[in-house]
């Protein structure tokens, strides 16, 4: 059954499309999606965020204090909280995440020159505390400060021997990951803050959530309309989707079972990439299904019931695919049966991506080719 | 169709006695009935994956299309022989040599092993070497392939480009070239994935073709560091128009627009009036002068606009509006600006839409009408005019 719907969805994106008409949609409308996005789906997510990095920073400074076996889980545990909660955040890379290049600095990935690897290592090796400082890491490498040197840190080969060395290694490693938290949590709590507020009954609001809504009425603001911003979002639902297609299932599934390069997968020592994935298509899913958001869009103002119905379908039938592998990405590709799940997964995902431009843009009345969205 | 666009009205004795004589040579050749007469080749994707080569006419006829295997980018003309190549989008495996005239592909050049194509090359003034734009896959040097075009393009040297991601490229008056230097770390693993934003530079540099000696090297301010030279335009003069990329957040103000006048001692920011600046979005697309030599197009498929210069004047002049519009040509001189000796472009429009416009004298047609629901003609970034 499921085979028939990827085939379903693929031949949806061969055929051309139906003939219908752009639509015009009004900047209040624009505004109304804008609002619902931004109060249910942006705000909720770069809170947990900053509760994530809060309790990720101090579960390190705690473990680090006298580290033994249970501290280091408790470590991976915290950890995986703060990837959880980067990767509800990890496609809206736009304000906040922009300045600073906070987005860059959480998790630089891909990262096919291994620059992860080499500025950990130069760290270990030189032993240096003045490479840890706050400033030293936040205006470092980025390789070196975010989500994946941390990860190295705990997952490396040998890792949880070297935290226990009770050595001047095993005391640099464990500062080392206390400086990573502590960098983590300063921009979070800078983005949550940045990201401010919505007005709501009375209370005064500031921050970027309260710029976008004012977008419109001020003609110097960056943003000069409501749809403006509806195309900013547009993008950051276009990302969800595309960081999977096209980053983090292609390059690991190799052409062949014979090619595929397990190492090329996202945060394969922690085994998050299939989880990872799942959030990324949930980001998108959520930006479409949520209450006035893209999808009631779709289906009210803009008037093409057919195409919710197949947006809400591929997200359902792409969830039901990534729910169905039972192993991480790495053994699932080089699995004869579960590698097969990968690919139908790789052609939804694909599958999707091409609905977004050609069809869900212009329903919208977004204008956007693919000199805009992959230029040279 | 014609569409507005936003352009000063210039005055005729601004352009009386500049360049009326290079037209005396700019007729166009006539089309047999029913066939197009190819006017122009541009990289296109079709549905799906499908990607072309595709000659059209003046008015976007297509004259020949020409399935290739991944999607191409820039195109190299020998002026004298005709002698045409079309290079596959960075990191590219290939670069072709296509007949123009029989509209067929003669010779598919490999990318030498352990180098990739980054989209743009240019004949030497003799037509007899090619120099392309190149990356080494393992460290990422920039370096310029030297090709043999009269020995089917064997390949007989490199230099350093003097930078990484070495990007468009132009040939001086003197001979000497003029490279773009992108600035940005990639691995052909990761197509379109940059590594080194944190830290990147770009350069303009100027080599010496004979032996790739750097005479210049034109970075950016270290405030600007973000920024990335990409596509390059030359006017009558040799001066060199600068179309630039940023790397940074959005709301930056950066200048997204340069010129390198003749002789000058450095490059000067062109820019627009600030919302023009906003809408090009920190992203241009192409470069191109017109006919005449003097008019500066540079368009951002992100901000659906071109925008104009006078190049000598260093003036801005104006807009037009092309959504996803990226490619340009100089699209010879006629129509009502050609009293004042200034020319027209063409824009090509990833949507599928050709526009032509006469900045000079406040005019665009649209020639082919844009498909935003379902593009089956999507145009590449770069038009290669090869009047």
């Amino acid at each position: 059954m499921r085979a028939l719907y990827a085939a379903t969805l693929a031949v949806a994106i061969l055929l051309p499309a139906k003939p219908g008409t752009a639509a015009d949609l009004d900047d209040a409308t624009y505004g109304a999606l804008n609002e619902a996005l931004i109060a249910g789906h942006l705000l909720p997510r770069f809170a947990d965020l900053a509760g994530a990095t809060a309790l990720l920073d101090a579960t390190a400074e705690r473990v680090c204090a006298a580290p033994d076996a249970t501290g280091i889980e408790e470590l991976r545990t915290a950890y995986n909280m703060t990837g959880d909660s980067w990767e509800h955040v990890a496609h809206l890379r736009f304000g906040p995440a922009e300045l600073l290049m906070r987005a860059m600095r959480f998790s630089f990935w891909p990262d096919p020159k291994d620059a992860t690897g080499g500025a950990v290592l130069e760290r270990l090796e030189a032993g240096d505390p003045t490479m840890l400082t706050t400033d030293a890491i936040a205006d470092g490498s980025v390789a070196a400060q975010g989500l994946p040197a941390f990860e190295r840190l705990l997952y490396d080969e040998g890792a949880d021997a070297a935290f226990l060395a009770g050595d001047e290694a095993a005391h640099f490693r464990c500062a080392y990951v206390v400086a990573i938290a502590g960098n983590l949590d300063v921009m979070a709590q800078g983005l949550h803050a940045d990201w401010g507020s919505l007005p709501a009954d009375g209370v005064e609001s500031s921050g970027f959530a309260a710029d976008l809504m004012r977008a419109g009425t001020d003609p110097d603001y960056y943003y000069r309309s409501q749809k403006d911003v509806t195309v900013e979002l547009f993008k950051s639902l276009y990302t969800a989707v595309e960081r999977v297609a096209d980053r983090k299932l292609a390059r690991p599934l190799g052409d062949t079972i014979e090619t595929a390069m397990p190492r090329l997968a996202e945060a394969w020592r922690s085994e998050r990439s299939i989880a990872n994935i799942r959030i990324d298509i949930d980001n998108a899913r959520s930006m479409y299904e949520l209450a006035g958001g893209f999808g009631d869009a779709v289906a009210g103002p803009a008037g093409d019931a057919e195409l919710d119905a197949l947006m809400r379908r591929a997200f359902a039938q792409i969830l039901a695919t990534a729910d169905s592998i039972e192993m991480s990405l790495q053994a699932a590709i080089a699995d004869p049966a579960e590698r097969l799940k990968i690919e139908r997964l790789a052609l939804e995902t694909k599958a999707l991506k091409a609905i977004m431009v050609q069809r869900l843009a212009p329903a919208l009345g977004i204008p956007i080719g693919f000199n805009a969205l992959d230029g040279d | 169709m014609r569409q507005r666009t936003n352009i000063l009205r210039l005055s005729r004795r601004h352009f009386l006695g500049t360049g009326a004589a290079l037209f005396a040579t700019g007729i166009a050749p006539r089309a047999f009935a029913g066939i197009p007469a190819v006017r122009f080749l541009s990289a296109r994707g079709g549905d799906g994956d499908s990607w072309f080569a595709t000659g059209f006419d003046a008015n976007g006829a297509i004259a020949f299309d020409l399935a290739i295997e991944a999607r191409g980018h820039g195109a190299a003309r020998d002026r004298a022989t005709g002698e045409t190549l079309l290079f596959a989008r960075r990191p590219g495996d290939f670069a072709l040599v296509i007949d123009t005239q029989a509209g067929t592909i003669r010779q598919r050049i490999d990318a030498s092993p352990g180098r990739y194509f980054n989209g743009h090359g240019i004949f030497s003034a003799d037509g007899t070497r090619l120099f392309t734009t190149e990356t080494a896959s393992d460290t990422g040097d920039g370096l310029i392939g030297i090709y043999d075009a009269t020995a089917h393009y064997s390949r007989i040297g490199e230099f350093a480009s003097g930078g990484l991601d070495p990007h468009d490229m132009r040939r001086l008056p003197d001979g000497r070239l003029v490279v773009a230097n992108g600035g940005l770390l990639t691995d052909p693993a990761e197509p379109g994935i940059k590594l080194n934003v944190a830290t990147m530079t770009s350069s303009l540099a100027i080599l010496d073709p004979r032996d790739g000696t750097i005479e210049h090297s034109f970075r950016v301010a270290p405030s600007l560091f973000q920024l990335s030279l990409r596509h390059l335009a030359l006017d009558a003069e040799g001066g060199v128009a600068v179309a630039m990329q940023y790397e940074g957040p959005a709301v930056d103000h950066v200048p997204l627009v340069a010129y390198l006048a003749p002789g000058a001692r450095d490059l000067v920011a062109l820019d627009p009036p600030a919302p023009v600046l906003r809408q090009l979005d920190q992203y241009c697309g192409s470069a191109a002068v017109d006919a005449s030599g003097r008019l500066l197009a540079v368009t951002s498929p992100r901000g659906g606009i071109a925008a104009f210069w006078d190049l000598p004047a260093q003036r801005f002049l104006g807009t037009t509006t092309l959504a996803d519009g990226c490619g340009i040509a100089a699209a010879g001189i006629s129509g009502e600006a050609a009293d004042d000796g200034a020319g027209a472009f063409l824009f090509s429009s990833g949507l599928g839409g050709l526009l032509r416009c006469e900045p000079a004298a406040d005019q665009a047609t649209i020639l082919i009408e844009s498909d935003p629901l379902a593009p089956t003609i999507r145009w590449d970034n770069h038009i290669l005019a090869l009047g």
